[in-house]
């Protein structure tokens, strides 16, 4: 796992012609913000926030995106066991 | 289904069609799954025509790329029993038109409720969907549908 994230790591570098340490810096930027509006949304639907607080954080299209996506998969789940 | 390595769930329906857009899209455009879809025994790529297409594109108000309209096309013209799609604007046209309309998600579900797998490689394929596949799914969601999978009783 930590060869092959190496060797991806160096690839993207060369690709991007950034250095090693730049690509890791921008991939936890990029991680922790996908983590944070996750977290926005994980609260949202399990009632822990207003509908309104995490359109606030996150956009209308993310909430929106979130849930359709959580609509389908009850749906799916149901037909899936019971339909 | 493929990039979570479980397309031979698609098991659960003895025959699969799939308008030639979208083989395209997986066997020469670089989306998952080209390999399972040539040698998949239960896939029958059928072409579509530009009025078939049209027909669909008139009676609907979003905008979906070609393969689900293709696909779409085919429902009307084969009288299918599921319209399977992951993609959310394709699933609310589906449902507009008046199809049955499931995903990934549904066919994982069926083939644990088929005994195809167990409790506990449903549950993976699952936690696959959240972290391997692009499916855009949060956490929360995936931990919803795995409790609905652990109070079935089979």
């Amino acid at each position: 796992m930590g060869d092959v994230v190496l060797r991806e790591l160096e690839t993207l570098a060369k690709e991007r012609k950034e250095d090693v340490t730049t690509i890791i810096a921008n991939a936890v930027k990029i991680g922790i913000e996908k983590i944070r509006q996750e977290t926005i949304l994980e609260r949202y639907l399990n009632n822990l926030m207003t509908r309104a607080e995490a359109v606030k954080s996150v956009g209308l299209d993310i909430v929106r995106l979130a849930e359709r996506q959580r609509e389908a998969v009850l749906a799916d789940v149901e037909w899936g066991l019971h339909g | 289904m493929a990039e979570i390595g479980e397309f031979e769930l698609l098991k659960i329906v003895s025959k699969i069609y799939i308008p030639k857009k979208v083989y395209e899209e997986v066997c020469t455009e670089g989306m998952a799954g080209e390999r399972e879809v040539r040698n998949a025994e239960n896939i029958e790529v059928l072409g579509v025509s530009r009025e078939e297409i049209e027909k669909v594109r008139n009676k609907i108000d979003l905008k979906l790329d070609a393969g689900e309209l293709q696909a779409l096309a085919l429902c009307n013209r084969v009288e299918v029993e599921l319209f399977l799609t992951d993609d959310l604007d394709a699933r609310d046209v589906g449902k507009q038109l008046g199809f049955e309309v499931h995903g990934s998600v549904g066919v994982i579900a069926r083939a644990y409720r088929e005994g195809l797998i167990d409790l506990g490689m449903a549950k993976k394929a699952f936690e696959d969907l959240y972290s391997v596949s692009k499916l855009f799914v949060t956490r929360s969601i995936i931990e919803e549908a795995i409790m609905d999978l652990e109070m079935f009783q089979l």
